[in-house]
């Protein structure tokens, strides 16, 4: 099928989410998500363990790094699913199929979503510094990491700051190998529209709870817990692992939210070995 | 931290005096580990958090910024730092001891030294700098504010341009880009575009009679209504004058039109105030569908198509309700009915009466005809006698049809929640017969209701069946499929061939009462016999009404009816006393 999406080319999909094809052509596809704040760049550090022997797809998230912010909607992007569409919109763009989705922090929860709803798309999925709700849940005894306050206060410090996060922020993404087309001008544009979209993808994000979805994953799942994780709490990691069903959690040496770029070769290699595992599911059962 | 730390090569007193510079900078200095907890803090950067040095240290940095800060620092410097390995004058508050906060500049280097990876955080007063930074905040949001007026205002320029300013709804020329689109839409993903062509009936004589200003209130309830019974995923367009146009980008089911249809003409119900006058207004609607293929490379043509068809389908809708359109004369009487019919059954007007069917064998009661009455506020009760034709004409008897049909249905349901398994015969008329969305109606009752569809027996015309055999026969079939039995009413009096009645799917025949009427004592019972011989000979169950003397039941009770029913063995009575009666 070329046209995922009608009124949207496969090629204008591609160029809405900045996608990247990487590796190896007829390799297994392996697609990664960045997380909030970030974009594909995050990746760098990884991908060279990867490209010769697998096709690697990046992209960037509508709002972030460069991709098309003139397809920001507001009301499209205020819930996961938005986001969720994009993704398989990109699947039908590049008529992929067996894909392994790894997903890192927010793009852990829309790894889950797809492994729930479009289980037909993955092979696996691979849930990076992930969370199935970064919000306390005190109705059931959840814990998040963070209270309604304290994201009340997130909230309203992005309404006051982000102009000024964003204008420090801005270099990390301007610094991507991948598109060296990146100027000056796109940098003023990014400074200058991203403000409301921060704040909603910080709601969209943060808010977001896919509890719910885990116990329909239907691809088996890697779940890589890091140390010390100021986004996510130690005991997330071996939540998700009791509520989603052929899941194998690791719990990793590198501390922070970012290991694939403070310890990209202990993420690689936790990666590595779970996707040439030919049963990954019964990994849980040793 | 005093001097003890010595270099090779450094004389103590400069190490010293190097501690001295770290410690009373005029900045504050930390050293931290990758997650972020204290190694070393120099005295500047506890005093000014009011903090003990010693304390500061194995502390996490992070837990010093506001959750939102932190969170900003963890998602996105963190980030960047990992990616270059340095930040510069970044933003954040940090919280003193007392919870108070300070405005700061932090600038973080990732150094590889002998004992590993840290990160050097120098920390810089901005109480200044925030204060500049907050203002050019609110000038960059009044200038996105100032943005936003303005999108706002070319917003609404734009939709001026597109919509009808009477009332509020898309334009023709809107109307024409979205069926345009849709069909795009269509061809492409394989559904099919919907249309409603809808007409104001007698638009003119209310503009003539009662002046333009009530024209247009007219003109906008009707918007509102259609608004009102599109759904959110249809466009209502103003076509022109007192013609509406609804489109159905995407058929999801396939009865979605007559759906929309049905909910406008529940809308139009109740009768508008018009200064002091009540005025009924309704509307002639016709359909129009794409092909379910068609190739998109000409989508103006076919748009204009489409809208063409839904037109003419509306005039011919209009024809068949009126006789000829716009012509029609009707006596004040029918008018006055008509316009009192409209909504009767949403105001409780509409009651259904019942009439007890009896199984000739054993008396035992078994059955109930429904019969409408309608208790007009001015005239009285008026049987369906009275009325019936007008509903028909005006096609209003849709609307009393179901009622009746969902009274009736949900009074069997009541029966048989008290275990008593009665069943239900309901009048239909030829024109419901006709609707194509009378036997989802029929399906959609017994759902909401609960009612088994073998209780449930449609009693048609015997002239009306065969008349419209080749029209309804899909129908009537499609009905017996949902279990519902079929009877001919008033048979013997049509025109019915045996042959036509042997291959509709009826189940049952009601013998005319004119038949019943006729016996007596002396008289023969050759005729009715031969009724009867012939409707066992095709194997349907035969039900003989209008019973009125001991006479007629004793001679039909040997005749070999199944089934009597008559003012002998039963009047028409209400739920209440029908209830009471028999039970």
């Amino acid at each position: 099928m070329g046209e995922g999406h009608f009124g949207m080319s496969g090629e204008s999909i591609l160029r809405r989410n900045n996608v990247t094809v990487l590796g190896r052509t007829d390799g297994p596809v392996l697609m990664f998500g960045h997380g909030f704040g970030t974009d594909q760049s995050m990746w760098d550090k990884v991908l060279p363990y990867f490209v010769e022997d697998y096709r690697v797809v990046l992209f960037d998230h509508v709002g972030a790094g460069g991709s098309d912010l003139d397809a920001y909607e507001s009301a499209k992007y205020s819930s996961v699913e938005g986001y969720v569409t994009d993704i398989v919109e990109i699947l039908d763009a590049l008529d992929l199929t067996e894909v392994t989705f790894i997903g890192h922090s927010m793009s852990a929860m829309l790894a889950v979503t797809l492994a729930a709803e479009h289980a037909q798309r993955l092979r696996r999925v691979v849930l990076l510094a992930a969370s199935a709700s970064y919000m306390d849940r005190p109705e059931d005894g959840y814990e998040g990491g963070f209270s309604r306050e304290d994201l009340e206060e997130l909230f309203e410090s992005l309404d006051d700051n982000y102009v000024v996060w964003a204008s420090r922020m801005a270099p990390v993404f301007m610094n991507n190998p991948h598109r060296p087309e990146l100027g000056a001008d796109l940098a003023n544009r990014f400074n200058r529209t991203t403000p409301h979209i921060a704040r909603e993808l910080a709601r969209t994000a943060f808010l977001a709870d896919v509890r719910h979805l885990l116990s329909k994953v239907r691809v088996p799942a890697l779940i890589m817990q890091c140390a010390d994780d100021i986004i996510v709490p130690m005991h997330v990691g071996a939540y998700l692992h009791q509520n989603i069903p052929s899941s194998t959690l690791v719990n990793m040496k590198a501390k922070g939210h970012f290991p694939q770029a403070s310890a990209p070769e202990e993420t690689a290699h936790t990666m590595l070995r779970y996707l040439g595992s030919t049963t990954p599911g019964l990994l849980t059962l040793v | 931290m005093t001097g003890q730390r010595s270099h090779s090569g450094a004389p103590a007193g400069d190490q010293s005096e190097f501690e001295d510079l770290f410690d009373h900078a005029p900045v504050g200095y930390l050293v931290t580990g990758l997650d972020g907890v204290i190694l070393r803090a120099n005295t500047t950067f506890a005093r000014w958090l009011d903090e003990d040095q010693e304390s500061l240290i194995g502390r996490s940095f992070l837990r010093l910024l506001p959750v939102g800060d932190r969170i900003m620092f963890g998602t996105h410097a963190m980030a960047q730092l990992e990616h270059t390995g340095a930040l510069n004058e970044l933003s954040a508050d940090l919280f003193t001891r007392d919870r108070s906060r300070i405005p700061v500049l932090l600038a973080i280097t990732r150094v590889q030294g002998h004992h590993g990876t840290t990160d050097r955080i120098v920390v810089i007063r901005a109480t200044e700098r925030r204060l500049h930074e907050q203002e050019l905040v609110s000038a960059l949001h009044s200038l996105q504010e100032a943005d936003e007026a303005r999108n706002r205002l070319l917003e609404e320029a734009r939709r001026q341009a597109q919509h009808d300013s009477l009332t509020g709804l898309a334009n023709r020329s809107l109307l024409q880009d979205q069926v345009r689109d849709a069909l795009i839409v269509g061809a492409h993903s394989s559904t099919q575009v919907g249309l409603l062509f809808c007409d104001v009936n007698r638009f003119k004589r209310i503009n003539d009679n009662l002046g333009h200003t009530a024209g247009d209130d007219v003109l906008r309830h009707v918007a509102r209504c259609l608004d009102q019974a599109a759904g959110s995923e249809a466009l209502v367009a103003r076509y022109s004058g007192d013609e509406f146009v609804v489109l159905v980008p995407t058929i999801i089911r396939g009865n979605e039109l007559a759906l929309i249809e049905n909910r406008l003409r529940l809308e139009l119900a109740s009768p508008i105030l018009i200064g002091d006058r009540r005025v009924s207004v309704d509307v002639a609607v016709g359909a129009a569908l794409t092909p379910s293929t068609y190739h998109h490379d000409d989508v103006t043509g076919i748009a204009e198509k489409l809208i063409e068809e839904a037109d003419a389908a509306m005039y011919r809708a209009k024809t068949r309700a009126h006789g000829k359109p716009l012509e029609r004369t009707k006596s004040p009487e029918k008018l006055r009915l008509e316009t009192d019919l409209r909504g009767a059954a949403a105001r409780g007007e509409l009651k259904v009466f019942y009439q007890p069917q009896i199984d000739a064998r054993n008396t035992e009661l078994v059955g109930a005809e429904a019969l409408v009455r309608w208790h007009h506020p001015e005239l009285g009760l008026l049987s369906p006698l009275d009325f019936i034709d007008v509903a028909e004409d005006s096609g209003l008897i849709k609307e009393v049809g179901a009622h009746v049909l969902h009274t009736a249905c949900a009074f069997g349901m009541a029966m048989l929640n008290n275990g008593k398994a009665l069943e239900m015969s309901v009048n239909v008329s030829a024109y419901q017969l006709s609707d194509p969305e009378f036997v989802n109606d029929v399906r959609k009752i017994l759902d909401t209701v609960g009612f088994p569809a073998r209780l449930l027996t449609l009693e048609v015309t015997e002239s009306k069946v065969i008349s419209n055999t080749v029209h309804s026969n899909g129908t009537l079939t499609a009905l017996r499929e949902l279990g519902v039995h079929l009877s001919v009413d008033d048979f013997g009096t049509g025109y019915s061939s045996l042959s036509q009645l042997h291959s509709m799917p009826v189940t049952e025949v009601k013998i005319d009462r004119s038949f019943v009427k006729d016996i007596d004592e002396n008289s023969p019972l050759t005729l009715i016999t031969g009724i009867i011989g012939l409707a066992r000979g095709l194997g349907l169950r035969i039900v003989a009404e209008g019973i009125e003397t001991p006479a007629q039941l004793q001679a039909l009770t040997h005749i070999g009816c199944d089934r009597l029913q008559g003012y002998h063995l039963g009047r028409p009575v209400d739920e209440e006393t029908f209830h009471a009666r028999h039970y």
